[in-house]
């Protein structure tokens, strides 16, 4: 069945999905990598790039839950590793473009929120990230496990722990009443 | 507050702020559609005719690799022993490095290069002697969260007991790492700098320290070191207007005795991988226009500095390998429209320059079928080994990429086993290095 031929299929075709989808989950997915990559000009490139692959999968996907799934697991392995470097070497080359776009907005918190954010910083990758989807996108442990690439135990394992190490930093006298 | 109100407070900030930039949905709907530069001012992709399927050129970051063999005479295999090197494939997967015997397809444990929690391996390479395999990384938690460029550092590993030594930091964002014939010296490419300045760090070995920082061209890539040791090669791609148009590219030439860059040689668009014939004589270098996605090997005659008319291959070409009797080249490359995508391996006869057609090894997901880049082969020329990725679901929705090592039976073009290697951390390289054949190292 050819590419986003919706009359042999019934079915939505890819860019259908794909405008469906970046309605539901573009600012979402901005505000998200967001937290991981510090600033909105990378995060919306990296948003770009994980839409992109999406559209591209869309022919195995078929259907707009399974993509979310896709797009969240995808913008998190690019804002993870590997693609960073290859944004670097943009970055060399279309810094003049990107200024004009005004891209350099940064999220602004309150001093007790960049508390918060730095302590996220200093956890383990995976830790960061079942924190950061649970509290920035309220996703469900399942949702977690297929966005990391982990198993629901290790969600558990590693939230535990993240948070366990987030209290022990922000609020070690909480943590000295309870050990008590 | 407790903790669970305070990142709820924090991080809803980030939601509650979220905005995107009004064109950025067009920016992603005009890449639907064809290569374009990543600020391009919006197509709308229904006004273009839909059989131009598009073609994401994309950024190679070929991984090389030097493999070193022996003679005829040399051409026995050691016995394998238990922590031995030889018969082994060292991959970099998810963040970590994991050995893999190549004839079970067995994956040993994960092996982390650096306890620090962002350090992330970018390529392998490993000594002519089969004792160490080095691992480049970008460390990410000092800079994670500003999306800056990343210290890098040299992870060395011992072979035969899976040690991992103390990091040695090189320049940013390093790339690729090969080690002389000797190996006595180590050579890292990295980005330095802001603008991309390229560098090659050379390693001593036996200290673990950095003996030289060698200026080279922007954007390096590939380095690989000529068989008698005496040269370095290393392509350069920068990128004049956007990640994905790679301009006039070139390969710098380095002497190893005085560390100066001798030449540099411009070899078309977009070079990426670099491979050397055993007698020293020729490089081959797989260079991609951004525009048409068109692949070709440039062929550098070492001694001159010549560079023969470029052969066509494929489209978006990977890495490039050439045979221990220096016969034939392989070249893999990945031609994707807009769903799914084909790996193929090209075979170039050194000796007339024919070159084969594309044999399909692997139906490839998008846009990953060069990202893994580098092809291989096995020290007795019966094996090409190349990287795979594919999306597997399970209930929970899809699982993936999955990374899979195909190994290639050479004589018949056909794939006789399939490693996977579990799912990737990124549809970034898999980037693979292969033992030498023998443990001991040989000396010229």
């Amino acid at each position: 069945v050819g590419w986003g031929d919706e009359r042999l299929t019934g079915e939505v075709s890819a860019d259908v999905a794909l405008a469906g989808l970046y309605r539901s989950h573009g600012a979402w997915l901005v505000g998200l990598l967001e937290v991981f990559v510090g600033n909105r000009a990378t995060a919306e490139d990296l948003a770009q790039e994980a839409f992109l692959r999406t559209y591209r999968a869309w022919p195995r996907l078929r259907d707009q839950d399974r993509a979310a799934g896709y797009l969240r697991s995808t913008a998190l392995n690019l804002a993870r590793s590997g693609f960073r470097r290859r944004l670097v070497e943009m970055r060399h080359a279309s810094s003049p473009a990107r200024d004009e776009l005004g891209a350099d907005v940064q999220v602004v918190l309150r001093e007790e929120q960049r508390e918060v954010i730095a302590a996220l910083r200093t956890l383990p990758a995976r830790q960061r990230e079942c924190v950061v989807l649970r509290f920035y996108g309220e996703l469900s442990e399942t949702e977690i496990a297929s966005a990391v690439g982990i198993s629901v135990n290790s969600v558990k394992t590693h939230m535990r722990r993240g948070l366990a190490a987030l209290e022990a930093r922000l609020e070690p006298e909480a943590r000295l009443q309870e050990d008590r | 507050m407790n903790i669970n109100e305070r990142l709820r407070d924090a991080l809803g900030e980030y939601r509650d702020q979220a905005r995107v930039s009004p064109d950025l949905f067009d920016r992603i709907e005009a890449r639907t559609q064809r290569p374009v530069l990543l600020r391009r001012p919006a197509v709308s992709f229904r006004t273009l005719v839909p059989a131009a399927a598009a073609l994401l050129v994309i950024v190679t970051i070929a991984v090389t690799l030097v493999i070193r063999t022996g003679g005829p005479d040399e051409a026995q295999v050691s016995s394998g022993a238990a922590g031995g090197c030889a018969g082994n494939l060292y991959a970099i997967n998810d963040g970590t490095v994991s050995r893999i015997d190549a004839a079970t397809g067995a994956v040993s444990a994960p092996i982390s290069v650096d306890t620090d929690p962002g350090t992330s391996p970018q390529a392998v390479a490993i000594a002519p002697d089969g004792k160490h395999a080095y691992v480049t990384s970008i460390l990410r938690s000092a800079t994670d969260l500003e999306g800056n460029v990343g210290d890098g550092t040299v992870s060395v590993i011992a072979t035969a007991t899976g040690k991992v030594s103390a990091p040695i930091p090189v320049g940013k964002e390093p790339g690729t790492v090969a080690i002389a014939p000797d190996g006595k010296h180590a050579y890292v490419t990295s980005l330095d700098g802001t603008s991309g300045e390229g560098t090659v760090s050379a390693i001593t070995t036996a200290t673990g320290k950095v003996s030289a920082r060698i200026p080279v061209a922007d954007a390096p890539g590939a380095v690989v070191i000529t068989p008698d040791g005496k040269h370095a090669y290393v392509s350069s791609a920068p990128r004049a207007v956007g990640p994905n148009i790679p301009t006039a590219g070139t390969v710098s030439v380095i002497t190893t005795a005085t560390g100066k860059v001798s030449a540099r040689i411009p070899v078309g668009k977009g070079p990426g991988d670099v491979a050397i014939t055993p007698d020293g004589e020729l490089a081959y270098v797989t260079t991609f226009d951004g525009t048409s996605g068109e692949g070709a090997v440039s062929v550098i005659t070492t001694a001159t500095g010549k560079v023969s008319p470029l052969k066509a291959v494929g489209k978006h070409l990977g890495g490039v390998v050439i045979t221990p009797d220096g016969e034939h080249a392989y070249v893999a490359s990945g031609d994707y429209g807009v769903g799914d995508a084909e790996a193929t391996v090209s075979v170039i006869t050194t000796a007339t320059g024919e070159v084969s057609a594309p044999i399909t090894v692997g139906s490839v997901f998008a846009p990953v079928a060069v990202r893994g880049g580098s092809v291989l082969i096995s020290p007795d020329s019966e094996h090409a080994y190349l990287i795979s990725f594919d999306i597997l679901f399970d209930d929970s929705g899809p699982v993936g990429p999955v990374a899979t090592v195909l190994v290639i039976d050479t004589a018949s073009s056909a794939v006789s086993a399939r490693i996977p290697l579990g799912r990737t951390g990124d549809f970034a390289p898999v980037p693979l290095a292969i033992c030498p054949a023998r443990s001991a190292p040989r000396r010229p």
